[in-house]
């Protein structure tokens, strides 16, 4: 059984939570992601990841756009602190595209993979769990 | 009459955005509409390839300034170390005897007023002659672990006192967190009162100078030395790195303090750029990676 998520932050792209240790960011329909989303989100990520580094599922299925400052910021440095590995989660064919971009074009510090199904990105999160 | 069916139109769209990124303008985007399907798949790849281009212009033609920039470097490097080596032995032994006249010609007599100008001069060619050699030097510095926030703290000691005379108002906005650099101090420091003269220079009348540190979204430093100076007329800009190249009174400046600046920012992995707007100032941003 899942532990419910005790903090939910609502940020202006979305929603962010922790749930059996694996952080959560849900990309809103229409979500169209600068580089002002992507500080708010990695400043919320690290919130609620506290000292520790965590494995983090993005749904973006419902991603419309991702600007190249929010994609560079996402994959880089200040994202590292607390992630040890990134699940997309993508669904329609434009989130594909989004997504595919974000692992062609960026060289994440941390693991990163795209997935279609939440049960097999949740499955291989957990291997990154401590 | 019958109106075309959306896909068409977005179809359309596509196409127009190919013909014009052929032609050059790269500005060009199309707008998916809300259904989420293939052709906004397309689309919204197209834009994004559309930004990766752009930038990859931009990133390409500084890549070429930069080539270009460095060769006239090289080659002038090369001729000055040669000159410099020349002058600088005759320059000793006329600075040597002169000195010694000095010391031996008493105020008052008719020649004191030739033999101190002798060695004034004298003087004046060997710092340039010095500032000629650290220009053309290419060889490896030794680098180690600098903190830039006391760097840029040290160098405003050594600019307060002129700026004080001048009116000028010195501003210190340092970025708390800044990784250590692997850098040369000296160079940098040479970096930084280069820059400040330069920029008390263009404020003779007041004004603020702003030095400021931050750390930048990919992990690099950034500095930046701002004026609210004269500014740069901007048919100068694109010499302002030459070397000789001056915008002051014959006698008041080298033409050497840029370039050595460019030349340092260079061998440290490093990016400058500067924006200036004639009558409003001048902000010079230097890049530098922390390896």
């Amino acid at each position: 059984m899942s532990t419910p998520p005790k903090e939910v932050l609502n940020i202006r792209s979305g929603t962010i939570f922790l749930e059996d240790g694996i952080l959560r960011v849900v990309v809103d329909t229409g979500g169209k992601l600068d580089l002002a989303d992507a500080r708010a989100n990695i400043a919320a990520a690290a919130y609620l990841a506290g000292s520790r580094k965590v494995p983090v599922l993005v749904d973006m299925a419902n991603i419309r756009t991702m600007s190249r400052e929010a994609r560079s910021y996402i994959g880089g440095e200040d994202a590292a602190r607390f992630t040890s590995a990134v699940a997309l989660l993508v669904g329609s064919p434009v989130s594909k595209v989004v997504g595919n971009f974000f692992l062609g074009l960026n060289r994440t510090p941390f693991p990163a993979r795209l997935f279609t199904s939440e049960s097999e990105a949740v499955s291989w999160l957990k291997g990154f769990l401590k | 009459m019958t109106s075309r069916p959306a896909a068409d139109e977005r179809i359309d769209q596509i196409l127009t955005m190919i013909m014009e990124m052929a032609a050059g303008n790269h500005g060009i985007r199309v707008a998916p509409s809300d259904r989420d399907d293939d052709v906004d798949a397309i689309m919204t790849g197209l834009n994004m390839l559309c930004e990766e281009l752009v930038e990859n212009i931009q990133h390409l033609k500084t890549a070429q300034e930069n080539l270009l920039q460095s060769q006239k470097m090289a080659a002038v490097g090369q001729l000055i170390a040669g000159m410099a080596h020349e002058i600088n032995n005759p320059l000793g032994v006329i600075l040597g005897f002169a000195q010694g006249l000095e010391r031996r010609v008493p105020e008052g007599d008719v020649l004191h007023l030739p033999v101190t100008s002798i060695v004034r001069e004298a003087w004046r060619c060997k710092n340039l002659v010095q500032e000629l050699l650290v220009f053309s030097r290419t060889g490896k510095k030794t680098n180690e672990k600098i903190e830039l926030n006391s760097l840029v703290r040290s160098s405003v000691v050594l600019l307060e006192t002129r700026a004080k005379l001048q009116g000028v108002r010195l501003v210190q906005s340092l970025c708390n967190d800044l990784p250590l650099l692997n850098a040369n101090k000296t160079q940098l420091q040479q970096v930084l009162v280069n820059l400040g003269t330069n920029a008390l220079d263009a404020m003779a009348d007041g004004g603020t100078l702003t030095l400021r540190t931050q750390r930048n979204i990919d992990g690099t430093v950034i500095l930046e030395v701002a004026d609210t100076g004269t500014g740069v007329p901007e048919d100068l800009r694109s010499r302002i790195f030459e070397p000789f190249f001056t915008t002051k009174e014959i006698g008041k400046g080298t033409g050497l303090g840029l370039s050595l600046v460019w030349e340092i920012v260079q061998q440290h992995g490093g990016v400058i750029d500067v924006e200036s707007e004639a009558g409003t100032g001048t902000t010079v941003r230097i890049q530098l990676p922390i390896t």
